[in-house]
């Protein structure tokens, strides 16, 4: 599944690319095709310092606010509520200056700590982005009166990540639940990351059961937005014809 | 064993999360598709009951042109032509007076053409789409000041622009309406009216010096053709705000946005899923 999830992370990013910059890309899709671009950095990077220094965790805890930025502007574009335009733009500038303030303190963290502090972050943008997808959905239904048009595939790719996000936070709220654990009654990590700890606790086999669900949910994003991409471009032709 | 259990329950709840997913979809799209059916709908519906309300309004703006125009010709032009007759009918008979007369006679006869003249100007549907509100507005209140029975100002600020022809024929019968109740009920002398153009708002104020009313009279059964006149603003997508007390007059005002009052004349029924 990691293999399938490369594949279709480059294949979007590098469509993402070329759209941007043959400036075929509706102005909707702009933060999908970045998000897509700083993902990729993102996973290369991590696997570099993954390899090099075993320690990857300051790379997410550092693109994350851009991914986010990405994808809250994304539906900013796509949200008319006026209440919710400005959270979103404050919750970008909150969760920058958050990032930003912790970098220091996250780098002298000891890498269990650093791996709970992440979750929670995630934890954080998977909740905001739960509530922008939700107000996204809601707005569709009252722009009716006003004429606007739906765009399916926003929709879908709005869907994802409500999806992606509601597995995003069940699995990193049982990896931070299996860690304090862990430090509190001195259990090995390994013994409570095991699918098979069915002796201590139900979070681990929660943890084992939506890791690849998951996935499967990024690789359904992946393929939304891949979708959107080309749907994107078709819409743009059709509208200079 | 257990491995390959673990797999079919796995493929079992990724199959079951994927078409979640596209129910999930499907479901908001019907029920997208089910609220812009239920939209058009109700625009339909509001749009005939627009159109049925226009037909009326400009039966009533012609029935008040036709009272008018045979109240004139019963009071003033059949009069002065009568006299005229008879005037030259003493001719035949006193030829010393003959050219007083005819003198007389041709003057009063100019006299008739002039109210014949005024008669052909006097309000119609066709009027209001060809000079437009603040010009039909200025003869109306031309008219009135003519008869002497009340003295009527018109103020207009900023640059005058074309409300669309079925809203200014509302906005104008509101107009006669509220006249209409100031000379009849409330025995006013002056009357006051405003016409505010701004890209943002349009108003159009009018207000008496009359006896006034309790505006609790709104609430009441009494008070019928006040709501007639705040239903009609409504139809158009305006405000009515009526102030009045008694002994202090009247003021009747419509406040409508021009932008959104265009969107809502041009409405169409584009609502689509691409």
């Amino acid at each position: 599944m990691t293999y399938a999830y490369w594949v279709i992370l480059i294949i979007d990013a590098l469509l993402g690319l070329l759209l941007l910059f043959t400036k075929r890309l509706g102005t909707i899709m702009y933060p999908i095709a970045l998000v897509l671009l700083i993902n990729l950095v993102e996973e290369s990077v991590a696997y570099y310092f993954k390899v090099k220094f075993r320690n990857n965790l300051g790379v997410f805890f550092f693109f994350n606010p851009f991914e986010y930025a990405c994808l809250a502007w994304f539906f900013y574009y796509n949200i008319t509520y006026l209440f919710f335009q400005k959270t979103i733009k404050a919750s970008i500038a909150i969760f920058f200056g958050f990032v930003i303030c912790y970098l220091y303190f996250f780098i002298k963290l000891t890498p269990l700590q650093a791996k709970v502090l992440l979750d929670y972050v995630v934890v954080t943008k998977g909740v905001l982005l739960i509530i922008w997808a939700i107000a996204y959905i809601v707005n569709i239904f009252d722009q009716i009166g006003k004429y606007k048009k739906l765009s399916v595939f926003v929709l879908m790719v709005a869907a994802a990540i409500l999806f992606y996000s509601c597995f995003s936070i069940l699995f990193h709220l049982s990896e931070i639940y299996l860690f304090n654990y862990s430090e509190l009654h001195k259990v090995p990590l390994t013994v409570m990351f095991s699918a098979q700890n069915k002796a201590h606790m139900y979070a681990s086999q929660q943890y084992a059961a939506v890791k690849p669900l998951l996935y499967l949910t990024n690789i359904l994003l992946y393929l939304c937005i891949f979708v959107a991409l080309i749907k994107s471009v078709a819409v743009s032709k059709k509208a200079i014809n | 064993m257990s491995d390959g259990f673990d797999f079919w329950i796995l493929l079992t709840v990724a199959t079951g999360i994927l078409i979640l997913f596209v129910l999930f979809i499907v479901v908001i799209l019907f029920i997208y598709q089910r609220k812009t059916f239920e939209h058009q709908q109700k625009v339909v519906a509001i749009e005939q009951n627009l159109k049925q309300e226009i037909l009326k309004t400009q039966i009533e703006v012609q029935d008040q042109t036709l009272t008018y125009v045979s109240r004139e010709i019963h009071d003033n032009i059949t009069q002065v032509l009568s006299f005229v007759k008879l005037s030259l009918g003493v001719v035949s008979k006193d030829p010393e007076q003959t050219q007083a007369k005819i003198t007389e006679s041709r003057e009063l006869l100019s006299q008739a053409i002039n109210d014949l003249r005024d008669l052909s100007k006097s309000m119609s549907f066709d009027t209001i789409k060809a000079a437009g509100l603040e010009k039909t507005i200025t003869l109306e209140l031309e008219r009135i000041n003519k008869s002497g029975l009340v003295k009527a100002d018109l103020y207009v600020e900023g640059d005058p622009f074309s409300l669309g022809e079925k809203n200014e024929l509302v906005l104008f019968r509101i107009f006669q309406e509220t006249v209409n109740n100031a000379l009849k009920h409330a025995n006013a002398q002056q009357l006051k009216i405003e016409l505010l153009y701004s890209p943002k708002v349009f108003n159009l104020t009018i207000a008496d010096d009359g006896v006034g009313f309790p505006t609790s009279i709104l609430d009441e059964h009494r008070g019928s053709g006040l709501k007639n006149l705040q239903n009609r603003a409504a139809l158009i997508g305006g405000t009515a705000t009526i102030e009045s007390s008694p002994g202090n007059g009247c003021s009747v005002k419509i406040a409508l946005d021009p932008l959104l009052e265009n969107m809502y004349a041009d409405a169409d029924y584009s609502n689509s899923i691409s």
